[in-house]
């Protein structure tokens, strides 16, 4: 990890092998093998990642950014992009790596409409097959009520079926 | 897996389903017969010499000697996976297990939790957690005339469109904890023979009394959405992904609560006729069409 001293950071992108990458519409999925998360980056966060060569700092990528901002508030916000980037293994790990929730983030910046073009990081867990299936016992609300191939379940709705476990 | 195979069996099959080996055994001559109305769509005799992907082993139970009866037991490869004094229940549980393992160990195929009907060519996703009403909607769609995929998995192949997958409609209507088959032909609906280009996606869930509201969602967060719901996400990570981003290319996908379903289901056939017309113009003239237009488009009547 980078010291916070000396040379501004200049954020470089790990492309990983072992990770999926697939674009969609100007977006990005990134599938983490390690922890069976999916990412998806919105087209600003595609854009700043892109950015990330290892030679432009924070403030040259900000300046790059197509976003009707403060030259402060855009810093932020790819401060904050580049941080999550970071935390998320796509970037290099730095000390001036940080984290701001994207509500504090719209508060800073004092703009709520900006929001919109806002960078964006959205992820979720992978699902196991059995949790994605119907569960067979209908209304069960323990294992006992469910035949062999299922596990027990998850969450039962009423009404409904449960949720299968994996 | 030694000991079953100890048991003796007097016949066996194997089959192909979705790109699935599967073999099957019994402990009585003449009692396949009995499973072939529980087989999955779309399969077809293979070889035995073949690999299987999961081998089922059906010990017939029944009456032996006066007062004596045995259990039909069944198992799953080395699992067992029903032991009942009832044919039936064997009979919907090996039914149950088959396409879980269809839709797990497809190769060919990415299998999503999702109801899918077809509408003037172009399918309709519906991708959801059990319970969350999608089997109702699916069957309100097929009323109003669109023609059925299945209510449960929406097969998808490497390019994204969707195959049907031919079974009962199982919807919850009498009593919550009873659930009951309807077949389409019954309703007045017609079962798709042709896979078809993903034309919408909607993750909706029943909320009684809801007012509808849909909103639209990126391309990026329609992935999201099917793979939420996708059976084999974490043991064939690309195809997923690939095949859940080739889906969406060219779909709307909008994202809600709902309230009942037959309120629901003119305007949506009629979102998806009006982005099928955008599409069609977009691509005689080479205007892109924009997020606003979408939107604005996909809000109508809402």
């Amino acid at each position: 990890m980078a010291s916070r001293k000396g040379s501004p950071w200049r954020p470089k992108a790990i492309k990983r092998e072992d990770w999926f990458f697939e674009e969609a519409g100007g977006e990005m999925l990134v599938y983490n093998l390690e922890r069976h998360r999916v990412h998806c980056l919105n087209d600003t966060a595609v854009l700043i990642w892109k950015l990330c060569t290892g030679r432009r700092t924070v403030n040259q990528i900000a300046a790059e950014l197509p976003i009707t901002l403060h030259p402060r508030s855009r810093e932020l916000v790819v401060r904050n992009t580049v941080g999550q980037l970071a935390r998320l293994g796509l970037i290099e790990a730095h000390d001036d790596a940080r984290n701001i929730s994207r509500r504090e983030l719209a508060k800073r910046i004092g703009m709520g409409a900006a929001t919109v073009a806002l960078p964006l990081i959205t992820t979720i867990v992978a699902p196991t097959p059995a949790y994605a299936a119907n569960c067979p016992a209908i209304h069960c609300t323990n294992p006992g009520q469910c035949p062999a191939s299922c596990n027990g379940c998850l969450n039962p709705p009423a009404p409904g079926p449960g949720t299968c476990r994996p | 897996m030694q000991e079953i195979d100890r048991l003796g069996w007097a016949e066996g099959t194997c089959f192909s389903s979705y790109g699935v080996n599967i073999g099957i055994r019994a402990s009585q001559s003449g009692a396949m017969e009995r499973l072939v109305p529980f087989l999955p769509p779309r399969w077809e005799a293979i070889e035995s010499g073949r690999k299987l992907d999961v081998l089922y082993s059906w010990v017939v139970g029944g009456e032996r000697r006066p007062n004596l009866r045995t259990f039909e037991v069944l198992y799953a490869n080395a699992l067992r996976i029903a032991r009942t004094m009832r044919p039936n229940e064997l009979f919907e549980e090996f039914q149950r297990d088959l396409r879980m393992k269809l839709a797990r160990l497809s190769r060919r195929f990415v299998f999503i939790h999702a109801g899918v009907v077809g509408w003037r060519g172009r399918a309709i996703l519906l991708p959801a957690r059990a319970g969350r009403g999608k089997s109702t909607l699916v069957e309100a769609l097929v009323r109003a005339g669109a023609e059925y995929f299945c209510d449960e998995f929406a097969v998808l192949d490497r390019s994204g469109r969707v195959h049907p997958f031919a079974k009962p409609i199982s919807v919850h209507r009498s009593a919550p904890s009873k659930s009951e088959l309807l077949s389409v032909e019954a309703i007045g609906g017609r079962t798709a023979e042709q896979p078809a280009r993903v034309g919408m996606i909607v993750v909706t869930r029943y909320q009684p009394g809801a007012r509808s509201r849909f909103r639209e969602a990126s391309p990026g967060q329609g992935v999201l959405d099917l793979i939420r719901n996708a059976f084999a996400a974490r043991s064939s990570p690309s195809q997923v992904l690939r095949a859940s981003r080739n889906a969406c290319a060219d779909a709307i996908l909008l994202r809600g609560p709902r309230g009942e379903a037959q309120q629901v289901v003119e305007p949506l056939l009629r979102i998806l006729d009006g982005w099928q017309d955008l599409q069609k113009k977009s691509r005689t003239t080479g205007d892109p069409y924009g997020v606003p237009e979408r939107f604005a488009m996909a809000s109508q009547g809402y």
